[in-house]
Order: C-alpha cells, then structure tokens, then sequence
C-alpha cells in the first residue's frame, strides 16, 4: 500500500526509469533549463540586494501615457517539486531532478498545448485593460529581452525612440513574467498554480526607475529578499497528483488564469494609488484620541 | 534492507534523544493562539495615557542619502502604552516621530505574521499621520495592505509617501485596525527544511540532509493586539533595500 503510494507521488520509481534517465536527460528541452535556471534564480536571490520602488502618484501626477513593453512570449506549461529528496544527493541527485520535471513538465506541456492560451498575451492585454480602466492610455510595443528577465539595457528602445510612435509615452511599463507552472511544495504535496511577475515602470525622458514590484501568483516561492507580494490562488486549484494535473486540462488551466486579472488590477492599484491624499476614515474608533481635522 | 551495526545503533538513539529533546524545548515555542493571548495579556496590562500627545515617541535617525529601517518588537518586555478608544477598548498606540520634511520621502510599513504556520497570527496596523497639534491628517485602510512573502511566516505591507503637501505632519502612530471588522488575511507560505538521513557504512555513518517541505493548507492570519513590525524610509528616489 506504502510502496503504491510512493510510487505514486514519485519517491520511488523502477529500475527502468533510472536505466532511462540518460535518455531522459538528453530530451530536457532550453526551455525546462531556462525554468530550473529561474527557480534556482529565485532561490539565490537571497543573496542580492533587490530594487524596490513604491510609485509616488503625487511626483508623477503628469504621467498620462504608458507603453507596455510586452513580456517574451510565454513557451509552454511547467512543472516544479520544490524541497526533492533527489536534490540532497549532489551531481546525480540534480541529475535525477532535473530528468523527472523534465518529463512531468514535457508530459502537462503536451495536454495543456491544444487549450493554446499563452500567460504573456494574456497578462499584458489585462494590464493594458486595467491601466486604461485607471485612466492612463495605454500603447504596446513587442521588445526583445534576455529570456524572461527584465530588460538590462534600454539603450536600444532609447534609439529608436523618436521614430517609433508606441514609445511616445510618458512612461514604459517593463513586464516580464515566465512561463506558468504547477508547483508542489514537496513530492507529497498538493501542486498549486504559479505566475511569477516583475514590473517596472520608467520614466520615457531619461529612464529613471519609478516603480519596481515583484508579483507570485498562487506557490509562494521562498525568496526572502524579493519580498514579493503574494496572491493566492484559490483552493479548489489544488491538485494532489501529477496525474489529477492532466485529467483535466480546461480546469487546470483556470487555476493559472485566475490569477491574470489579479496581478494586473494589483499593478493597476499600486500605480493608479495617490498615497499623499488618504482619506480620513469616518470610524473615529480606529484613531481615538486623534481629533480630525 | 541494510542491517544496522551496534555503534551506528547507539548514534542513532542519540541522535533520536536529541530529536526529542528538540521537540521537548519546541514545544516551548509560542503558536498563533499563545501570541494572541499574550498580546492581549500586554494589552490589558499597558499604561493608559489620556490622548497620543502622553505617548512616548520613538524618533527615526533621519538620514538623507540612505534608507533606515526602525523595527518595533512589541515583544512586551517594556512597557506598553494604550489610549481608550470611542467603545471603552484599549488599544496599545505606538507612536513614531517623522523626521523634519526637506524633500519627498516613501514609508514602508510591514506587519510580520508570527506563531508558526500551523497556527499563524498577525498584527493588522492602522497607521495614522499627525501633525505638530496631534491632529489626523490621513489614515489607512486595510486595503492599503498587501500580503507579501516576507520572513518565513510571511506579513502584510504598505508604502506611504510624505510629500510636499504632507509636510506638517509631525508623528505617524499605528494602532490596530479594529478587530472586529478585519478581514483576515490567508497565508499561503509553506515550510520547507532538511531532514537528516542516516546511513551506516561499514564502521561509519553517514549524514545525509534531505531537503523536505510541508504539506500546509492555506490559513487565515488571526488578528493580534500587537505584533512585530518593520518601518523603512527612505528618501523620494532613492531605491529602497530588499
């Protein structure tokens, strides 16, 4: 019963699957290294100081305009375990890691394809929807990046700047988020939706930072320093197994949309918030020995 | 399976007492339900002072280059000091004097949930400017807040800004949103950790640390009178630490 179990949940598998871990291996696509780089990243990123930037509405009252400098175009679906046992013995352990995401993520991948619903087209039409809502206008421009990261330099979009109609804004909202993914805390327990987002805002003039936020949808990946705000996703996404992952595409693909609209009305919030004037509340019983003015 | 020699044995009882004794003392560690009681335990014992101009004021070392950080414990080891509120309720005030306004500068404030996550609590703050007369001049609202992953049980924060038009305001206090009108927050941080695995080799044994996370079902953050909070600031412009 124990041992069906653990098959089950992947602790243990058959001799067969270790003979073919090198075949495994050689069929891990760019792409699944790209996310194991990036969840190693994320990891890591204890390490570094991060950038943090709350928008200051009031500074910036004039900005009316912005450009979305869209994401790269999302690749696919991705499947994480977090805290592996395998990733406790060295070289081979990581070796063994890497081969059973890979397949895991390749097998949800194949049954998530034909919904063909990609995160970055998604997100960016819903902060461009929640931007205008805000009553900002809203432009768009498809930019190359560096896989999923933010942009490095903006030297090239500042070239061409004057002659390209979508970057005349007052600012560039930097988006970039990877491609979404299921992860588990562990092999036992339930996979979760995940969406991970950075934005920055910058100024179109001389490129001076004046927002930077960095967004989880569902999985809280552990990465202190990022200090990222968080937004659950709902419960009824939980999925035990990696098998109750593919039973049903349509409902596991609802667990990662759900947290579209979220993210962009959290961008749209923290952007469209004038700190400087919050209201008095009408219940003096939170402030009690302060008079109002 | 491998059979396990004598001393690896006798390693192995040493290393379970050792796990015991662990539990044992971590059983000492306070959960959700031990923080609320205690914070209201701290609440019911705080010295009551007639308005906010009685309170003690915590002063910020103002720099105008950098960001500072001031964290306030409210671990109870000093004294508490509360207001009575419209109701009859006490509530424990803590009050921080602003530094002079020259320029523009944010504030973050953030809220660390505590007492595990099996049975986490957390501090909700209202924050309330005043100015030099101890007037309101702006307050909060639970939905300035957001959840963000933050220590390893997670909290709550908000960036406020002190602009030109907000250059009377003299002190920031934090009060509690009231208790009873909170929307709890749900915590979705999870454990992970490594476990120790032991394999005997011959005449040695073997550590391994295997890398283990929990199974923790969101839960929701009760609220708690008092609780550890964060207060950074930092100069308009200048990029905040992370």
């Amino acid at each position: 019963m124990l041992k069906s179990t653990l098959r089950k949940r992947s602790l243990i598998r058959p001799a067969s699957h270790f003979i073919n871990t090198s075949t495994n291996l050689r069929k891990l696509t760019m792409k699944k290294v790209c996310l194991l780089v990036i969840i190693c990243a994320l990891t890591l990123g204890g390490c570094a100081a991060v950038e943090k930037q709350a928008f200051n509405k009031s500074a910036h009252a004039s900005i009316r305009t912005i450009t979305i400098l869209e994401p790269k175009p999302s690749e696919g679906f991705g499947v994480q375990v977090v805290n592996h046992p395998a990733l406790g013995f060295g070289l081979i352990g990581a070796s063994i890691y890497a081969a059973e995401m890979s397949s895991k993520s390749n097998s949800f991948d194949a049954v998530m394809k034909p919904l063909r619903w990609r995160l970055s087209d998604d997100l960016t039409n819903a902060v461009a929807e929640e931007l205008t809502r805000g009553g900002y206008k809203v432009k768009r421009m498809a930019v190359s990046r560096d896989g999923f990261a933010m942009i490095k330099n903006y030297a090239p979009i500042v070239a061409i700047k004057n002659n390209t109609e979508a970057l005349e804004a007052d600012a560039w909202l930097d988006l970039a988020t990877r491609d979404p993914l299921y992860v588990a805390n562990g092999p036992t327990a339930d996979y979760v939706p995940s969406i991970g987002v950075t934005v920055r805002l910058v100024s179109s003039k001389d490129q001076t930072l004046l927002y930077r936020e960095d967004i989880f949808f569902g999985f809280s990946f552990n990465a202190p320093r990022l200090e990222a705000v968080v937004i659950p996703a709902g419960t009824k996404y939980r999925f035990p197994s990696h098998s109750d992952l593919l039973a049903n595409p349509e409902n596991t693909l609802a667990g990662v949309k759900e947290g579209v609209p979220l993210i962009a009305r959290r961008v749209a919030n923290d952007l469209a918030r004038d700190d400087a004037r919050l209201p008095i509340s009408a219940n003096a019983a939170t402030a009690p020995s302060a008079e109002s003015k | 399976m491998t059979s396990i020699p004598a001393c690896a044995t006798k390693s192995a009882a040493r290393w379970i007492s050792g796990c015991l004794l662990l539990t044992a003392l971590g059983g000492c560690a306070s959960n959700g339900s031990q923080r609320i009681l205690r914070a209201e335990e701290q609440r019911a014992n705080a010295v009551i002072v007639s308005g906010l101009r009685e309170l003690p004021a915590v002063t910020f070392k103002w720099d105008a280059n950098e960001e500072v950080t001031l964290t306030l414990d409210a671990g109870g080891k000093a004294n508490s000091f509360a207001i009575v509120g419209a109701h009859g309720e006490t509530e424990i005030v803590q009050l921080i004097k602003l530094p002079p306004w020259t320029a523009p500068y944010g504030i973050n404030l953030t809220s660390f949930a505590v007492g595990g996550l099996g049975d986490p609590a957390l501090f909700y703050p209202k924050l309330v400017f005043l100015d030099s007369d101890f007037k309101t001049t702006r307050q909060t609202r639970q939905s300035d807040f957001v959840y963000r992953s933050v220590g390893t049980q997670g909290g709550i924060s908000t960036n406020l800004f002190v602009n030109e038009s907000n250059r009377d305001e003299a002190y920031l206090a934090i009060f509690s949103e009231n208790r009873d009108s909170v929307t709890e927050q749900e915590s979705v941080m999870q454990t992970s950790g490594a476990s120790p695995l032991i394999v005997p080799i011959g005449p040695y044994v073997v550590t391994w640390m295997i890398p283990t996370g929990g199974t923790e079902l969101p839960k929701k953050l009760r609220a708690l009178a008092v609780g550890p909070v964060r207060v950074r600031v930092a100069p308009y412009g200048k990029v905040g630490k992370a």
